[in-house]
């Protein structure tokens, strides 16, 4: 029963969330596939017992930085170009003849008006269709206007959601995952190589030194005496063999 | 007859459009009112084109993109890094090709195999008469009650049951590719670390076997 309506609040969520935008899907799909892809591929480096430990102090980092530059850079370069292009579509600076012509005919803002509101082509339309619902919901209680007039209201309403499903936000949508694919492209396969690798490399340089630290036996400096302070093997037969012997309860000369 | 529509402030003049795609320049640089440049989309082919990818582009599709580029610039990157010793860039650049193979084919496998079954579960009157018009089933296919299969709306919320076509399709490749990164959290681990580690040595293998009859006639050819 608890799986049930868990699934059922997923299904709702997803359901408002990406019904109207693709290309929102896109994104953060892909981005959680590269957080989980990343930690398996960290977890397959650790076990792969044919790559020696000096090359995987590159790989572990190199995966790593992959990882955070790619998931990071992933979701921001293509959230941006995304809302750029979106931006490009919806004030109008990318246009088909048809969605500027309809725009003209149905007196819908397509282009900036100095000192005006922000042009969103999109939202525009939207605004249109629900005023016209709001207006035939009005007429409706209040009994105002003829059956021709309901009629031509109908059909506006009709056309017009015909017109954004169809036209409009398809067009919308398609620049949008333009900008969603460029993104993609350009944060994974450009930015994050071109990042990762100096970082792994400085990872491994100062892994290796570490190391290398760890492994040898630092002997002190030679202390170098003064030539009149140096005992040679000649003193030691002259002055300490030749001294008077001191028997002690051992055996050991002292 | 009161209408209530009354957008506040529409520039209705198609003039100020300056066509940039049809003539390389302002046609109305005098409109004062609007700076910017304006690409008017003309040919059909194009437009066609930008609403396929809007109707019918999926996570799938993106995957694969993804992945040929992929392909095609990272292993260049790694191959280039000069800050490495030549040993580390050779298993570098043979783990890139490993995982970018790895992980393309099982992604947009699983993708596409997952939105697949979401669709297969997510139908309704207004998928049917799409199929319908597009005449991807027959008349007498077509369900027109679903009352008898309530098990091809399995996976509709509660709610949306009559949703229409664009919103169900966007929804099938939402649910499908939610589902498909949950199971890549266990294929991740089962599938793609084992194959990428495969391939790993694989590649390696490879270029150090092409690349020492190259370094002998090198040494050789140096005496």
């Amino acid at each position: 029963m608890a799986f049930t309506n868990v699934l059922e609040n997923v299904k709702t969520y997803l359901f408002k969330t990406y019904s109207g935008d693709t290309s929102k899907m896109l994104l953060h799909t892909g981005t959680f596939a590269w957080i989980t892809s990343a930690a398996a591929q960290i977890f397959g480096i650790v076990n792969n017992d044919k790559v020696s430990k000096e090359q995987k102090k590159f790989l572990i980092p190199q995966e790593m930085a992959d990882a955070a530059i790619n998931i990071l850079s992933f979701y921001f370069v293509t959230k941006s170009i995304q809302n750029t292009t979106k931006k490009l579509a919806s004030s109008g600076k990318i246009i088909t003849k048809d969605i500027r012509e309809f725009c003209v005919d149905n007196k819908i803002q397509h282009t900036k008006i100095k000192g005006g509101d922000k042009t969103d082509i999109g939202k525009a339309i939207l605004k249109k269709i629900d005023d016209i619902k709001a207006t035939i919901k009005i007429n409706e209680e209040n009994a105002i206007g003829t059956e021709s007039d309901v009629k031509k209201l109908q059909g506006n309403l009709k056309e017009l959601n015909t017109f954004y499903d169809e036209k409009y936000a398809s067009f919308e949508s398609g620049v949008k995952i333009v900008g969603s694919v460029t993104g993609a492209v350009l944060s994974s396969n450009i930015i994050t190589p071109i990042l990762r690798n100096p970082i792994a490399a400085m990872k491994q340089k100062s892994s290796m030194a570490k190391d290398k630290g760890q492994n040898e036996v630092i002997l002190p400096a030679p202390i170098i005496l003064p030539a009149q302070n140096r005992f040679g093997i000649d003193d030691y037969k002259s002055k300490v063999m030749a001294a008077p012997r001191v028997i002690t309860g051992g055996s050991m000369r002292v | 007859m009161t209408i209530t529509v009354s957008p506040a402030r529409i520039n209705t003049n198609a003039s100020n459009v300056r066509n940039i795609a049809s003539t390389g320049r302002s046609q109305n640089a005098s409109t004062p009112a609007f700076k910017g440049r304006v690409w008017e989309v003309k040919s059909e082919g194009l437009i066609e084109k930008i609403n396929w990818l809007g109707e019918d582009f999926s996570s799938a599709m993106q995957r694969l993109v993804s992945g040929v580029t992929a392909l095609m610039t990272q292993p260049f990157f790694d191959l280039n890094n000069k800050k490495t010793d030549e040993k580390t860039r050779v298993t570098s650049t043979a783990r890139t090709l490993g995982k970018i193979i790895a992980g393309t084919t099982t992604g947009v496998l699983i993708r596409q195999i997952c939105v697949a079954l979401t669709k297969k579960y997510t139908q309704n009157e207004n998928t049917e008469k799409y199929l319908l018009d597009k005449k991807k089933k027959a008349a007498s296919e077509i369900i027109t009650d679903f009352s008898a299969h309530k098990n091809l709306q399995k996976l509709l919320p509660e709610g949306m049951k009559n949703a229409s076509y664009r919103e169900i399709k966007a929804y099938r490749g939402a649910m499908g590719t939610f589902a498909a990164v949950v199971v890549m959290l266990g294929t991740n681990f089962l599938i793609d670390a084992p194959v990428t580690t495969y391939l790993t040595n694989f590649f390696v293998k490879k270029f150090t076997k092409t690349s020492e009859p190259q370094k002998q006639l090198a040494v050789e050819g140096g005496k």
